[in-house]
């Protein structure tokens, strides 16, 4: 039988209740309902390219957001397709945190243990 | 002695296992928290580009935010920086009239941004995530 430990949110019954949704913290053996348990976190300024190395030795699962004005804060994803902007790239040895804007910028990333290949 | 609260995947065991992807949870380790969870019914312009919507988020943090669109009337769905593709016909090929632009977030509010090439205006639905902060 597989362990558990569930915290239900307000007003769900931790025993009965099935859907993850209702839980605070839903862990059994059999789903990584989870899936990301943070590494590290940091801000740096990139101005073209930047490589944040996470010796982890595989692909980790990663979020990185860039300050586009001041205070504000976008979510980036892969290169888009006119190759200008920003965005982000994940290897086996690094982060690789791309600019081509023109001017550098202030990114947000997370980096977490969870293997994505 | 360090105690730790940990859940070992089926066949690993909690007690010697040292690689982080070997555990469902473990308390040595953040586990990245949805602060907020909401849904955002929109209208796009007809042939408009560049098109901004706004959700006030009520936190005390610029908060990292994910989310994704959908369409009225279809069931797949969409992320920032990407197109809603639409096939029309086996042969005739497919178009990305609906384009998710990004998303961000300031100290006030997320911000979804999208194109709409299409001649007629387009409902769509987003789903967001806040989660914890930026910085």
């Amino acid at each position: 039988m597989a362990k558990v430990f569930k915290i239900a949110l307000s007003g769900f019954n931790a025993t009965t209740d099935t859907d993850p949704n209702h839980f605070s913290l839903y862990v059994d053996q059999l789903v990584d309902y989870i899936l990301i348990k943070e590494k590290t976190f940091a801000t740096v300024s990139v101005s073209s390219t930047t490589n944040i190395g996470h010796g982890l030795g595989y692909v980790p699962f990663c979020l990185v957001f860039a300050e586009t004005s001041s205070g504000v804060w976008r979510k980036l994803f892969s290169a888009p397709i006119d190759g200008v902007g920003f965005w982000f790239e994940i290897n086996a040895t690094n982060l690789v945190l791309r600019n081509t804007s023109g001017g550098a910028k202030n990114y947000s990333y997370h980096i977490f243990y969870d293997n994505i290949t | 002695m360090t105690q730790i609260v940990a859940v070992a995947k089926i066949g690993k065991n909690a007690e010697t296992a040292t690689d982080p992807n070997d555990f469902i949870f473990h308390s040595s380790y953040n586990t990245f928290k949805i602060i907020l969870e909401g849904t955002k019914s929109i209208t796009l312009l007809a042939s408009t580009n560049d098109q901004s919507f706004t959700q006030a988020h009520s936190q005390k943090f610029i908060p990292l935010v994910a989310g994704f669109a959908k369409r009225s009337g279809v069931s797949q769905v969409f992320l920032p920086n990407g197109i809603d593709v639409e096939s029309w016909g086996a042969t005739a090929g497919m178009d990305g009239d609906i384009k998710f632009n990004y998303i961000s977030t300031d100290a006030t509010n997320i911000t979804f941004n999208f194109n709409n090439a299409k001649v007629t205006t387009v409902d769509v639905s987003i789903r967001y995530f806040v989660l914890e902060k930026v910085t």
